[in-house]
């Protein structure tokens, strides 16, 4: 049990204290559940995380944990870049008062990494791929009740992220994740719950579905906002005409865009279809595509492409069909 | 599920670790990183032989020079080197405070006590080589020059100790040290004997527990040293243990301002 209470985070910067990065933040996290953590860029995930790891002190509030919790693993953080994989983890073993049964720790942590020579190189020299790998393993090796992870599982190639699903799977009986991710699918794939950051306030969805839809629609809502009140226009009258048809298309698109979050497949033709790709894109969203898109190259992300292949046997050649891949799940799953 | 440990097997344990740790980065860092432990110290003691030797100055206040220049060489190194590793602790273990079972005072005592270890292992192995090569550098009361430079370790720790917070909370303050460390070797008479310097200055340069300390080292070498008056083996351990405790002092009241980016 993990119990966070109006808590209050600021920095203090060389210009005096700065700006609330977390503002009256109050949630309780149940023995076992996994939550996933929400928001855009800045929005205060990695400092919550610091928060929960017992790494930095909230400003005002308090913070509760009543189970061993990991650190948060993440970039690059807790490896000394001169010592090599080996002397890492015996170290981590070490404060971790494992120090009788290093053998055997190390032992997993070499397997699990998949690091094979480079594990007795220098860590510095390693990709960062390499590294949460090592991180991830490191972290695996001790129990926890709680991992705490910031980005690290989305590392990796396919077959690597597999095996740690798999390896977590396991663990999942007794231990649980608090995780930020930018992957929707990791996301799904390990969380049970949702907190959704915006504007240093917290939202908490007993379901990460919801969570992710209530992120996404703030994000195309943002978007859609900067795209009424932007930046200056030529003076040229044939220029602002195609600048204004440009802004009055990316609105429809990111209009579209919105309802497909509804769970509607959106029906368009192809030209608007690749603008809403575009759009999507540049979201993070994941879409569904059926029909000639695929064909001509646009690629899904590789792990939509089995769902895809589950759930839209038939392709649609005529017009594109763009799902948002989260909505058509659910229901393909309601429906089951 | 195993208990939960309790604060002191937490900490002995973090030490221990970052004891290695610190060992193996220190001596395997680099290229015969060892090798430069020594360098440092000897040639720096053969320069000023050598410059020593052409003003031709063979004693020092009734002790040979090569004695009174490798003791003093060394007490100040003891000192030096202590402080100037404890005062980049926090800073170069940034890393590691995501396990927060390691507090910023733990990387600072860590490395106080190893380069205390080193610098004792580096005066021992380099009088050893100066006895072998006929130079008479056996101490006379050994006791009273580990007194001494035991002082002097607990100098550079209260020294780095209070540094370190200073540096990482107003960084112009880590400058200011760093070039306040020259005068600092020139008024701590390592290069001449402050007994020689008149009154009422020496009086000043003795409020500089360092000066004392390196002395003493000195009379414990050869007792019928001619020793600065004044010399206080209490005012060195008193100064010592005034300054490790303001730096304890600091580390708890900003362990957490040292955490924080």
């Amino acid at each position: 049990m993990i119990v966070v209470e109006d808590v209050y985070k600021r920095y203090q910067t060389d210009q005096g204290p700065g700006k609330w990065v977390l503002q009256d933040v109050s949630f309780k996290i149940p023995p076992k559940i996994s939550v996933g953590l929400l928001g855009s860029n800045g929005a205060g995930k990695s400092t919550l995380l610091r928060l929960i790891g017992g790494i930095d002190i909230p400003s005002r509030g308090r913070i509760e944990r009543n189970c061993r919790v990991s650190w948060p693993m993440g970039f690059g953080g807790g490896l000394q870049g001169s010592l090599t994989g080996r002397q890492n983890a015996k170290f981590v073993s070490r404060i971790h008062g494992h120090a009788d049964d290093i053998p055997g720790r190390l032992a997993y942590i070499e397997e699990f990494a998949e690091l094979g020579d480079a594990f007795d190189a220098p860590v510095k020299t390693y990709s960062s791929g390499m590294r949460s790998r090592l991180q991830f393993g490191l972290s695996l090796a001790f129990d926890f009740d709680v991992y705490i992870s910031d980005e690290v599982t989305a590392a990796g190639d396919n077959a690597f992220r597999e095996k740690a699903a798999t390896a977590f799977k396991k663990l999942s009986d007794h231990a649980s994740i608090i995780m930020v991710s930018h992957g929707e699918g990791t996301l799904r794939q390990f969380c049970t719950a949702g907190i959704w950051l915006n504007e240093g306030t917290a939202h908490w969805f007993d379901d990460i579905n919801d969570a992710l839809r209530e992120y996404k629609k703030c994000q195309i809502s943002k978007q859609l906002g900067e795209l009424m009140c932007r930046r200056v226009l030529p003076e040229n009258q044939e220029q602002l005409e195609l600048e204004i048809e440009k802004i009055k298309q990316r609105q429809s698109a990111l209009e579209t865009l919105e309802k497909g979050l509804h769970g509607t497949p959106l029906m368009v033709d192809h030209e608007e279809g690749l603008r809403i790709m575009q759009e999507a894109r540049q979201l993070g969203m994941q879409l569904a595509v059926a029909g000639q898109i695929t064909q001509q190259g646009y690629m899904l992300k590789p792990e939509a492409r089995p769902l895809l292949k589950k759930y839209f046997a038939a392709p649609y050649n005529k017009h594109l069909e763009l799902y948002d891949l989260l909505s058509q799940c659910e229901k393909a799953e309601s429906t089951k | 599920m195993s208990t939960a440990r309790s604060s002191t097997d937490v900490t002995l344990s973090v030490w221990k670790a970052l004891m290695l740790r610190e060992a193996v980065s220190r001596l395997s860092g680099g290229r015969a990183a060892w090798f430069w432990l020594l360098l440092e110290p000897l040639v720096h003691t053969v320069f000023l032989l050598f410059i020593f030797s052409v003003i031709r100055m063979r004693s020092v206040g009734g002790i040979d020079t090569t004695v009174w220049l490798m003791v003093g060489l060394l007490a100040f190194l003891m000192f030096r080197r202590t402080g100037t590793q404890t005062q980049n602790a926090v800073s170069s273990n940034q890393g590691l405070f995501t396990y927060r079972q390691v507090k910023p005072v733990d990387t600072a005592l860590v490395r106080a006590i190893l380069e205390g270890f080193l610098a004792l292992l580096v005066s021992i192995i380099l009088f050893a080589g100066a006895t072998m090569l006929g130079i008479a550098v056996v101490p006379l009361d050994p006791l009273s020059v580990l007194e001494a430079f035991f002082g002097l370790w607990l100098l550079g720790m209260g020294f780095g100790l209070i540094a370190s917070v200073a540096g990482e909370l107003i960084p112009e303050v880590g400058k200011i040290i760093g070039f306040a460390m020259t005068p600092l070797y020139f008024a701590s008479g390592v290069l001449f004997p402050i007994a020689v310097v008149p009154q009422p200055y020496r009086d000043w340069l003795l409020f500089n527990p360092i000066v004392h300390g390196l002395d003493a080292a000195r009379l414990g070498f050869a007792p019928y040293y001619h020793a600065v008056p004044g010399l206080s083996i209490a005012y060195v351990y008193g100064f010592a243990l005034v300054t490790i405790f303001l730096g304890l002092a600091l580390y708890a009241k900003y362990s957490t301002r040292l955490v924080t980016q």
